[in-house]
């Protein structure tokens, strides 16, 4: 049988699972080196040392990463970037890049407003300007790495989008073009954003995809394929995330609430992924992670690409306590050097879940803990961390019913025997590795996201349509066309517009082609 | 007179409390914020005039119209305002000395201020509602006798309609059906009248409540704010239902609250229309339009739109007194609650609650 390894890059640990199957085979951590890479390597290599002669059996390599976030919170190595926006007339009244840090802007080269764009209703604002098109071409030609396009309503009508990229090509333009359709819903800056965000980190993945195929090569792994965790909970292969690097930013956190469903079979429930510095919880919606509604901030920008829905609290194995305050800081990695019952100087919150609930770790001793504290306070403490975990489940619940939580991570060994506001804790086995096993285990997946007018376009027609492009992204993605099965179809109304105006998402997954 | 001037370290402040004022409509401040920040970078701060004398000094309004959800895509070039005004004027023939807010509260605190910059016109420091509402003619201008018409409705292709409306009313169903001809948002001039007028009319200060507002909101100094509106705190609690519908066009639904601490043990509902109308505690009304109804995020202290409201929030609803000129029976024949379908008559926030309000 095939075997699969799955890499998932956490803030403090990377982790590593080799996979037959459903059966874990191999698993480890390593520390997380501040380049990402270097750690990412290591874990790598380790797990395909340890499998032996077996690893000619390895077929696919899947990678949760933040390589993208660092990138854009670090602004550096970037892409050299023209911003191409379509609709003047409409649109001057807030140009691109506006409230961006300067560190990020000064990799745009170029801003360019172009006339053109559609209405919601899908009709041309105006025709597209394409004599300004050609001048574009020829002043950008050979000083750029990529260019982001945006054109007013290309959620309804991407023809401007799509004809831009054509002139470019034909005028020699060989650098990637991002098209914002692709990237985001409705909102016009918040899509922009992210789609010139997308254009600046292309070359680091091109670069780290590079590494990965040498590094594979180097082992003697020509065969494997390679994919990278998505922010939606599927993956997608190297080629296609070439081209989408910004769809991976959030993979890792995606893959733990995924992990938690391939772990346990829950489908609905709230998933608490507790690590050596934070406590992300989220919600798992029909065994996917559910989305945020509103704006996600990446490095102070606003984006509004598809994102899970994440509270995340300053509360995780390596977190300090002084006195009565828990955190925010942590010890990371360094748990097992600078945590009390490991003989160290510092007070954390796995040295106070140790005595209290009575776990037992390796190479630890909770007594070193029990000489120095009262059992009052040590349980005082206890009951706060519990609360802020119960207070997390409060704010994430989509209704006033109890759900069932499922704890994953690391730290999950903390979490008591019932948590209020849940029906039921469960904590799989191999919670710890909830995420790399569930980037390894996970689908390819597409969400395609367009407006329409009902009163145009047949409602049956509509969703085929939309059902059809997320079928070929997905397909691009490397998912085999028989497998692929339609997991959602989100219709929403919008206010104030008549023509029975409809905002609907698509989301399609289907069986890695291996 | 008293004259200050609205810089770009401004806009922040004034868009919070915008929103505040707006209770729960009027659209996401952000873009607002954005596009005024723009203008006055573009073409310098914004002078605005406080307790200007009466005279016979001509005073036009200036707002965008349509769907909120249209400007967050098809952003406005920045212009079209102006231009509307400027149109307003060579078709009046009548000289603008002054521009108006209509309404406080998202989008629309930050139009006029664009348009003053382009135009370096000053704005008044006041404006039709004290908070936001749905329609055109639901203003102190219009209860108490300015006409809105003629309305210049522009976009920012420079299509122009010029609607002459037999009253308000109509002026705003034709105005409505010609935004959505131009793609679902607009741009307007209306209300021409003289500062004599205004003053007579309109909710006066509102700019620089709003300022006021924001700043103490963006410093956390919520009690502040209270005093300062002689607001109470209705109800402290969390989103535990949120029904929505569309109807007619607009985004209709309740929202159900439920107690913590002292109000445990109760439940609250309002309903909306864009905006937040009525407050009710176990079949009592505790606030009804035109009183406004805030609801902030417990934490934070930040105003929640009725779009952006959902399960698990924990939320304060504040309830304020509607300025006076909100109040009148000529006000309340197109602002009470009986206009948005409630078969109860309005009475006002103080003499429903048990409260001493000052």
């Amino acid at each position: 049988m095939a075997i699969k390894i799955g890499v998932d890059i956490g803030s403090t640990h990377t982790d590593a699972v080799a996979l037959e199957g459903r059966n874990l085979i191999y698993a480890t951590k390593v520390e997380t080196t501040p380049d990402l890479t270097e750690g990412l390597l290591n874990a790598i290599t380790e797990v395909i040392k340890n499998l032996g002669e077996r690893k000619n059996e390895i077929k696919a390599l899947m990678i949760g990463t933040t390589h993208g976030l660092n990138a854009i919170h670090q602004a550096k190595r970037l892409n050299r970037v023209a911003v191409i926006r379509i609709g003047l007339p409409a649109g001057e009244g807030v140009p691109p890049l506006m409230e961006w840090p300067e560190g990020l802007r000064s990799f745009v080269t170029s801003v360019h407003l172009v006339r053109g764009g559609h209405e919601y209703t899908g009709e041309e604002i105006l025709p597209l300007d394409e004599n300004k098109i050609y001048q574009i071409a020829s002043e950008i030609n050979g000083k750029v790495d990529s260019v982001a396009i945006t054109s007013i309503f290309s959620i309804v009508n991407p023809e401007h989008e799509n004809r831009v990229k054509d002139i470019l090509l034909k005028e020699g333009i060989s650098v990637p073009i991002t098209l914002s359709h692709q990237i985001g819903g409705i909102g016009l800056i918040e899509r922009e954003n992210a789609t010139i965000l997308n254009s600046l980190i292309l070359n680091i993945f091109n670069n780290l995809i590079q590494i990965l195929q040498s590094l594979l090569h180097k082992l003697g792994l020509e065969n494997v394929e390679l994919y990278f965790a998505q922010n939606d909970g599927t993956i997608a292969s190297a080629q296609f995330i070439k081209k989408f690097p910004i769809f991976t930013v959030a993979g890792p956190v995606s893959n733990s609430i995924r992990g938690a469903h391939l772990l346990t079979g829950i489908t609905d429930a709230i998933v608490m992924d507790i690590g050596g510095t934070t406590t992300n919880v989220g919600v798992l919606y029909k065994g996917y992670p559910r989305e945020s509604a509103s704006p996600v901030e990446i490095a102070g920008i606003r984006t509004n690409f598809r994102m899970p829905d994440i509270y995340t609290l300053a509360l995780g194995g390596g977190t300090i306590i002084r006195g009565e305050e828990i955190g925010p800081e942590s010890v990371g990695f360094m748990l097992t050097k600078r945590g009390l019952s490991w003989g160290g100087d510092t007070f954390t919150t796995t040295d106070v879940s140790m005595v209290v609930k009575g776990i037992k770790i390796e190479g630890s001793n909770p007594e070193l803990v029990r000489n120095k504290y009262l059992d009052g306070y040590l349980k005082k403490i206890y009951n706060k961390m519990v609360e802020s975990w119960e207070n997390a489940i409060d704010i994430m619940k989509t209704s006033k019913e109890d759900v069932i939580v499922i704890g994953v991570g690391g730290g999950s060994i903390m979490l008591p025997e019932i948590l209020k506001g849940s029906s039921k804790l469960v904590i799989p086995k191999n919670a710890q590795y909830a995420n790399a096993i569930g980037c390894t285990l996970t689908k390819v997946g597409a969400t395609i996201e367009r407006t329409f007018s009902y009163e145009q376009t047949n409602r049956d027609i509509a969703i085929k349509s939309l059902i059809e492009e997320a079928k070929k992204t997905a397909i691009s993605a490397g998912a085999i066309e028989t497998s692929i099965e339609v997991r959602e179809i989100e219709e929403l109304q919008m206010p104030y517009l008549p023509g029975n105006a409809i905002k609907v998402s698509v989301k399609v997954v289907g069986e890695l082609k291996i | 007179m008293e004259t200050y001037t609205i810089r770009s370290s401004d806009v922040n402040n004034l868009v919070t409390g915008a929103a505040f004022l707006g209770t729960g409509g009027g659209g996401d401040p952000y873009i607002g914020g954005l596009m005024l920040k723009r203008a006055i970078e573009r073409r310098g701060p914004v002078e605005v005039i406080r307790n200007a004398k009466s005279n016979n000094a001509q005073v036009v309004g200036s707002a965008m119209m349509g769907a909120p959800i249209v400007m967050i895509e098809k952003i406005p070039s920045g212009d079209e305002a102006n231009k509307a005004l400027k149109i307003y004027s060579e078709i009046t023939g009548r000289k603008v000395e002054y521009i108006t807010p209509l309404e406080i509260g998202g989008v629309n605190s930050t139009i006029p201020l664009i348009v003053a910059s382009a135009l370096g016109l000053p704005v008044l420091d006041g404006d039709g509602m004290g908070r936001a509402f749905p329609e055109l003619q639901m203003t102190t201008f219009y209860f108490y006798g300015v006409d809105p018409s003629p309305v210049i409705v522009l976009d920012e292709r420079g299509n122009v309609s010029v609607v002459e409306g037999i009253d308000g009313v109509w002026a705003e169903k034709i105005a409505r059906v010609i935004t959505l001809r131009y793609g679902g948002a607009a741009y307007i001039s209306l209300y021409g009248t003289t500062l004599n007028m205004y003053n007579k009319t309109a909710v006066l200060d509102t700019l620089s409540l709003a300022l006021h507002i924001g700043e103490l909101l963006n410093q956390i100094k919520f009690n502040e704010v209270l005093d300062y509106l002689k607001a109470k705190i209705l109800f402290k609690g969390k989103v535990i239902d949120v029904i929505r519908r569309i109807e007619k066009g607009f985004s209709r639904g309740f929202v159900v609250i439920e107690g913590m601490e002292e109000y445990s043990n109760k439940s609250l509902k309002i309903d909306f229309q864009n905006e937040f109308l009525i407050a009710t505690l176990e079949d009592n009304v505790l606030v009804s339009v035109p009183d406004l109804i805030t609801v902030l995020d417990m934490f934070t202290f930040k105003p929640i739109t009725t779009d952006r409201i959902k399960y698990g929030q924990k939320v304060l609803i504040i309830g304020i007194p509607a300025h006076e000129r909100l109040r009148t029976k000529e006000a309340l024949k197109y602002i009470g609650p009986r206009v948005f379908g409630y078969n109860i008559d309005y009475e006002p926030i103080e003499k429903r609650n048990d409260v001493t309000w000052l």
